[in-house]
């Protein structure tokens, strides 16, 4: 007969070459998993769809780039031969100004990467656009109407815009433009703007044809929701068959949010142990107080950082309800009161 | 079944190449010859057969998904003992909030057994021992298991389980009185019965 003198010894002596039989289920079940695609390699998946995508941006970037130059060549070529009347150097210019367009395309090919950056910078590559606009309106003839990227914003976004299509249309009278029915065909794209981190927003399109968002959609309005700031490009064609693409950029700020606890246990298991609440965001002048239920103030502090434990004055308080009130100014340099109940849970 | 046959004497690393290529076959094998070994260790960080496999089987697939991290470090069943223990402790985690246990119970066991010493005897099954081992507290059963028979460090079983290594030390020594108690109580009733 074997003596253990300890307990430790016995178990680990017993068990050694213990080999119980697990039921049939577990390797069914394990089967049955297994069968389904790994978390991994659904990641797989995604990651090689987001990179389809950013190759697909690039290249469309470069293609609009390119078409626009193309376009403001052909322009300023035909400007010059209708001021001169001489329609057969008008065909030579143009053919001219093609094949140095061909040769800027190759300019764009080798310069992919400058281009990639140009994305990555989105305000300013946004603003450069914008401005460059108007000029681009006016030396179309074809499309006297502009192509531009108007102003739809989601709460007065039309009246704006028919002004300043008013006012490039006006420009434009000055060279009378081929099909006038055509003529108060307008297209409008939603405007640059900012919104909330994490929230989603619909991007619209009117008056176009064969529309192509850079993600792929061909709807005239659709729903994104923004995880960081970036470009959308449309690509559309208007009435008269022009080939066109806009640029939208939408800004995103972190706006504030506050993650209140409903209830807290201060036992010391290292979980949820201080009622604390978390923000994403900016938070300036931040001030938490707590009460009990009868008014009395139990807990104040001005650090989001720091949590009750659950003692005032030394003295651990008895588990119940306990009110909160929070003040803060958010990025916007609001000021934002949150009051609320939770629950302190003892054993 | 002829298939299985063949890889039936695989060796290790041919395992873990077929596993890391999800070849089922690779992967059964796997399962075959390790699943008692590790169901031994499931039981013992559990309360319930129910719980051992849930353990197991979520273990196994956790193996099978993480099978190229096995950097060759330490054996292989090692490797895979660790993940079912770390599996165990995420079931205990989970449960924590819901299982409520009251250390003053255990306060009021009886430290005075004289006799530290047992005889083993027949009676001494697998199964009671299993029982005994069960029925302790979580916290209790884990670093009883994690120190004595896994040979974990105080200091690695704080990390663990989120508490000091003085906590751990003080958990052990009532773990083994109370499991002590237990398993003599066991072996009288045994024998009392038989008598």
């Amino acid at each position: 007969m074997k003596e253990y003198k300890d307990i430790g010894e016995l178990y680990k002596d017993k068990f050694e070459n213990f080999s119980p039989e697990p039921s049939p289920k577990v390797w069914e079940h394990i089967q049955m998993k297994m069968a389904k695609p790994s978390i991994a390699y659904k990641k797989f998946i995604y990651g090689a769809a987001t990179f389809v995508g950013a190759m697909g941006l690039i290249v469309a970037s470069l293609y609009i780039t390119s078409n626009k130059e193309n376009d403001n060549d052909i322009n300023t070529a035909k400007q010059t031969t209708e001021a001169t009347h001489q329609t057969e150097t008008t065909k030579k210019s143009t053919q001219i100004t093609q094949t140095e367009h061909d040769n800027q395309v190759v300019n764009q090919v080798n310069t992919v990467k400058y281009t990639d950056v140009q994305l990555s910078e989105t305000p300013s590559f946004s603003e450069s656009q914008a401005s460059e606009q108007p000029t681009v309106a006016k030396q179309e003839k074809e499309e006297y109407v502009p192509h531009v990227s108007q102003i739809v914003s989601d709460k007065a976004p039309w009246n704006e815009s028919k002004e300043k299509q008013i006012v490039s249309s006006s420009e434009i009278k000055t060279t009378p433009p081929p099909k006038t029915n055509e003529s108060k065909l307008k297209v409008f794209v939603s405007k640059d703007t900012t919104v909330c981190e994490n929230s989603t927003i619909t991007l619209s399109i009117r008056n176009a044809e064969h529309i192509r968002w850079s993600s792929g959609e061909t709807s005239q309005d659709v729903k994104v929701q923004i995880t960081n700031s970036q470009n959308f490009h449309v690509s559309y064609k208007d009435k008269n068959g022009k080939d066109t693409m806009a640029n939208i950029f939408v800004r995103c700020v972190p706006c504030t949010e506050l993650t209140i606890p409903t209830a807290f246990t201060p036992n010391g298991d290292g979980l949820n142990d201080e009622f604390k609440v978390y923000a994403s965001g900016v938070v300036h002048s931040y001030e938490i107080i707590i009460f009990n239920r009868f008014n009395k103030e139990m807990f104040r502090s001005s650090n989001i950082n720091q949590g009750w434990d659950g003692n005032a004055m030394g003295v651990a308080q008895p588990h119940g309800l306990y009110l909160y009130v929070i003040r803060y100014m958010d990025n916007f340099n609001q000021c934002v009161e949150r009051k609320g109940e939770f629950l302190l849970l003892r054993n | 079944m002829q298939a299985s046959e063949i890889v039936m004497d695989a060796t290790e690393d041919e395992i873990i190449k077929g596993c890391i290529e999800k070849d089922p076959k690779y992967m059964e094998i796997l399962y075959k010859r390790y699943s008692s070994k590790l169901f031994n260790c499931a039981l013992r960080y559990t309360k319930k057969v129910e719980d051992a496999e849930d353990v197991l089987q979520d273990a196994f697939i956790r193996i099978f998904e993480n099978m190229k991290q096995y950097n060759g470090k330490g054996t292989f069943s090692g490797w895979m003992t660790t993940i079912v223990i770390n599996q165990a402790l995420m079931l205990y985690r989970r449960n924590l909030q819901h299982l409520k246990y009251q250390a003053g119970d255990y306060e009021e066991i009886k430290h005075n057994i004289k006799d530290t010493s047992i005889k083993q005897s027949d009676f001494l099954t697998h199964k009671i021992l299993l029982e005994c081992i069960q029925n302790l507290p979580d916290g209790y059963r884990i670093v009883f298991n994690m120190h004595e028979i896994e040979g974990y460090s105080y200091d690695e079983i704080a990390e663990h389980l989120n508490c000091t290594p003085s906590t751990c030390r003080s958990q052990l020594f009532r773990a083994k009185k109370v499991l002590q108690d237990r398993v003599n109580t066991c072996i009288n009733d045994d024998n009392n019965h038989r008598s």
